[in-house]
């Protein structure tokens, strides 16, 4: 494991509110290698935005870290101090929003915002507003926008939600980068639209020969764009493998109900999906958050908290029934 | 832009034409006889008949307010039973010393807002933070009545700070009228002692007059920043490094002082209706002290005139103010 | 079997609205100012309530003279001192918050319901109605409401009911422009276009379809403005437009007081202290309530 880049151990994210603390990141492992691709899938609300943005410690002020450490090229992002962190948000990793909408500032033209993720990319070299100007426009032209002159006078609300997504994700390749998160791109868009925008994040990414955490809620987006996939269920990860690997194998009973929900041309009609709800997070049960909507949970599932166990070399999973 | 302002101005004008007839109804449902007011107990008769029909207050409503309005378009508002001058006279005289006090007024009220706001949210829950936003609530529940007679008190009589009453002192020659401001006129006329005696005069009344806006201001402010600081688009900034600084600056700042703006517009404008007990508790010369008077004697020319003038002033402070708000906010400088 | 399902929703329901009772608590008391406005607020109704019980001196606040004790300082028997009548200041201040919230009441209980009203006809109907109402609105709010009130309270007789008409009379377009601009927005969404399809009557869309949805910033802004009411009314009370003496009312006592300015601070300093104090409550107990409404971040 020579050639891990980034890796985040035993992270506990807690949400300060009014009923306690919500235990929204419960201990997650992740590692992403030079070069590689990383899908992170699991339901709406599960934890995988809040551990994403810990990495950047983007979270809001009522998310703290509880314990766990991120470390990237061997170093602890969380225990970092504030010059080497900027160092790091500035030209090592990035992370796309998850609402283009909202990751604008409404009151400033895209290329004034664009202008300034450049202008501290590198703060001892002097840009000019030409050099600037002409980075942005490729940045823009990158990914796919004709007319980026026009785009760059732009304020957000002119412009459309493919649009901004576009936008978003040439702001974080404008500066080259060794790690791109992108957090469920084009999920406010219509398919048509996310499927052009997860084509271009591939080939940019690839391209650029850069690692990228890929963030998203279907296994079907997962398995066409990432080479290893991580499963989260309410801020566990679940289950790690190759994504062949997961797709020939699902082992997790999770990841099988899941991949029962990814529409297949011979199928036989909808999926029952999995029933029930994500639990609460504010004072969970012990024991594995998905024992209550488990259809093979038994006593201990409801006890213990299954730890991570390897099932071979590149597949590993939490859970009783495989230990 | 344009489109913007014009029809801006045409609402604007629209609203002075319904606040005259709003005035003239006012004026009108007054019980008593206006005439028999003006000439006081003891007029005779025929001098009060006289002088109905020379206000015209035989004839019917509708007449009665189109003598007045065509009247007021030519400047004539009529004469003061007060002072026995034209009312327009009277307004020019003091008009001057109020326009003085709420531009200084205003400067205060706008710098210091900002710099308290910005400074309560760049501290925010630390002692500082605590410190301005607790001041706030008091300033706010404190009329502006009972805060300028404080003032007049610590820093007029019993410190003896500042001058307390009037534009200038008693000794002091005033500079040549040039704008009718006195620190204007007195910078005009390169007079230092008078520009200093001036300003010292208006000190007080202007920070008494700006207080409670500044506070509520420097309020708003800093929760329009501390929302705006939830925001998926700072968290971004801070994510791609950009300085704390910068984001404080200027991706915090600008959209934030939206709400504000527009709150301080209502504020300055009606710094000219506070202005009425300021200038009663200072002596200040102004239109409002004139116009309280005349509210108080039933003056109903010069009551009617005021209004008109103070709604015209307000129309122009809100025009300013939109056309501001319009350059910080992009969606409403280019339509939607 | 059914009647078993009924039950289980009442309680489910119960749970779920003492949930959001404690919820609302939370975010209400979360900040700690917006509890002592509730409490400075409770008082002030308390002590307005049970003034003739509480005041030391009741005759005191009627035409009483007694110039033995005039112009005393705070004592143990005249705790916020005398006036150059010789009448007790804290009875009079205390008879002084019956005033103030009375008028701050009548004000709002009229204000309110009319300017809500017309803003729902405005909002929602749109066309004549709209221009019309919100150019009236428009032209109430083009001057300083006080000075609109002053003027309004110089031409009628000098009194309380004279001043309360006056104030009312400015009040009621903040609500219409505010609840006109949010039933202009509803009336584009999806639950009144459906409303409309399934035949709901025009009342029903107004009052059990928009309404609900306004009531909160309404609430919020009354309970702002109950302070505003009553700063207004001491102004109007100070310029001697409102209450006439002998009746105690706030700006009435610091005008009085502020013509024997240092000597007999207490006339200026209590009232001035007495009105900061409600004005003050209801301004913390707006923010509180503001909080306790506020979606997001809980």
């Amino acid at each position: 494991m020579t050639n891990e880049l980034l890796s985040i151990k035993d992270l506990e994210v807690w949400y300060k509110t009014y009923r306690g603390y919500a235990k929204v990141v419960n201990g997650v492992n992740l590692t992403v290698n030079k070069g590689e691709k990383v899908g992170v899938v699991g339901e709406s609300g599960c934890g995988k935005t809040t551990t994403m943005k810990s990495i950047l410690r983007m979270n809001v002020q009522s998310a703290y870290v509880n314990s766990g450490e991120i470390l990237y090229s061997g170093e602890n992002i969380l225990k970092m101090n504030e010059a080497k962190l900027q160092e790091i948000r500035r030209r090592d990793i990035a992370m796309i929003s998850q609402e283009p909408s909202a990751a604008l500032n409404p009151v400033f033209t895209i290329g004034e915002q664009i202008r300034d993720v450049i202008r501290y990319s590198d703060t001892k070299k002097k840009f000019t507003k030409e050099e600037m100007q002409s980075k942005a426009i490729d940045a823009i032209k990158s990914v796919m926008i004709s007319d980026p002159e026009r785009i760059l006078a732009s304020y957000p609300y002119q412009l459309s939600g493919g649009m901004k997504q576009r936008i978003c994700i040439a702001m974080g390749l404008v500066v080259p980068r060794n790690v791109l998160i992108a957090d469920e791109p084009g999920t406010a868009l219509d398919v048509t639209i996310q499927d052009q925008i997860h084509r271009l994040l591939h080939n940019l990414v690839e391209e650029k020969d850069m690692s990228l955490i890929m963030i998203t809620h279907s296994l079907g987006v997962a398995r066409e764009l990432v080479d290893r996939i991580h499963v989260m269920y309410a801020g566990d990860v679940v289950e790690v493998a190759k994504t062949d690997d997961l797709f020939k194998k699902p082992l997790h009973p999770y990841t099988i109900g899941l991949l029962d929900c990814v529409p297949k041309l011979s199928g036989g009609g909808i999926s029952e999906g999995i029933y029930g709800y994500v639990p609460s997070y504010i004072n969970p049960a012990p024991g594995c958050r998905f024992a209550s909507r488990c259809p093979k949970a038994t006593q201990i599932c409801r006890e213990q908290k299954p730890s991570m166990t390897s099932v071979d070399a590149e597949h590993s999973v939490a859970c009783f029934n495989y230990q | 832009m344009l489109r913007f302002l014009s029809r801006r101005l045409l609402q604007g004008v629209f609203v002075i034409f319904g606040l005259s007839i709003f005035i003239f109804v006012i004026s009108r449902i007054i019980p008593g006889d206006p005439a028999k007011m003006a000439l006081g107990p003891r007029a005779t008769e025929t001098a009060v008949e006289q002088l109905r029909e020379e206000m015209h207050l035989n004839d019917s409503i509708p007449e009665q307010y189109y003598y007045w309005i065509t009247g007021a378009l030519k400047g004539d508002l009529g004469k003061s039973v007060n002072t026995k001058r034209a009312v327009v006279e009277d307004v020019s005289e003091f008009l001057p010393a109020t326009i003085e006090l709420v531009i200084v007024s205003g400067i205060i009220l706008i710098v210091v807002s900002l710099l308290l706001g910005v400074l309560a949210a760049r501290y925010k829950d630390t002692w500082i933070d605590a410190l301005i936003r607790f001041t706030a609530y008091i300033g706010i529940a404190i009329p502006s009545f009972v805060m300028a007679i404080i003032f007049l008190l610590i820093f007029g009589l019993v410190l003896q700070w500042v001058p307390v009453l009037g534009r200038l002192s008693p000794g002091m020659t005033p500079p040549p009228t040039v704008t009718g401001l006195m620190m204007v006129d007195s910078l005009i006329a390169g007079d230092m002692a008078a520009f200093w005696d001036a300003f010292e005069h208006i000190i007080l009344p202007a920070i008494s007059l700006a207080l409670g806006g500044l506070l509520q201001e420097a309020r708003i402010l800093r929760s329009a920043i501390s929302d705006n600081m939830g925001k998926e688009y700072i968290a971004v900034a801070r994510g791609y490094g950009i300085p704390n600084n910068k984001i404080m600056n200027k991706y915090l700042l600008k959209p934030s002082m939206i709400p504000v703006v527009s709150v301080m517009g209502l504020d300055l404008a009606s710094l000219m209706g506070n202005a009425f007990l300021v200038e009663k508790i200072f002596n200040w010369p102004g239109l409002s002290r004139y116009g309280l008077n005349a509210m108080l004697t039933k003056d109903l020319n010069a009551i009617s005139a005021v209004i008109l003038i103070i709604g015209l002033m307000f129309l122009v402070i809100n025009i300013v103010v939109d056309i501001i708000i319009a350059a910080l906010d992009p969606r409403i400088r280019l339509g939607d | 079997m059914e009647n078993q399902g009924r039950i289980h929703k009442n309680t489910f329901m119960k749970e779920s609205t003492r949930e959001n009772m404690r919820m609302y608590w939370y975010k209400f008391s979360r900040n700690k100012l917006s509890v002592l406005g509730l409490l400075l607020v409770i008082s002030s109704i308390v002590i307005a309530i049970f003034a003739p019980v509480i005041a030391p001196f009741p005759q005191h606040v009627e035409a009483f003279v007694d110039y033995n004790n005039a112009s005393l300082a705070p004592s143990s028997t005249y705790w916020f001192g005398t006036d150059i009548f010789g009448r007790d200041i804290l009875s009079r201040i205390i008879f002084a918050f019956r005033g103030a919230l009375y008028m701050s009441i009548i004000v709002l209980a009229i204000a309110v319901p009319v300017g809500t009203l017309l803003g729902l006809i405005a909002g929602y109907f749109g066309g004549w109605f709209e221009v019309v109402i919100m150019r009236l609105t428009d032209i109430f709010l083009s001057i300083p409401a006080i000075i609109l009130a002053l003027s309004i309270a110089s031409v009628l007789e000098p009194n309380l009911t004279s001043s309360m008409i006056a104030v009312t009379v400015m009040w009621w377009p903040w609500y219409t422009r505010m609840v006109a601009g949010m039933a202009k927005s509803y009336s584009k969404e999806y639950f009144i276009k459906n409303a409309e399809l399934i035949g709901a009557s025009k009342f029903h869309i107004l009052f059990r379809e928009i309404l609900p949805n306004c009531i909160s910033p309404i609430l919020t802004k009354m309970a702002l403005d109950v302070g505003w009411v009553m700063l207004i009314g001491a102004t109007l009370s100070y310029c001697g437009l409102g209450e006439q003496p002998p009746t105690p009312a706030f700006g009435q006592m610091i005008s009085d007081g502020s013509k024997y300015m240092p000597d007999l601070w207490w006339m200026t300093i209590y009232p001035a202290m007495a009105i900061a104090y409600i004005i003050l409550g209801f301004n913390l107990l707006g923010d509180g309530i503001s909080d306790m409404f506020n979606k997001g971040r809980q």
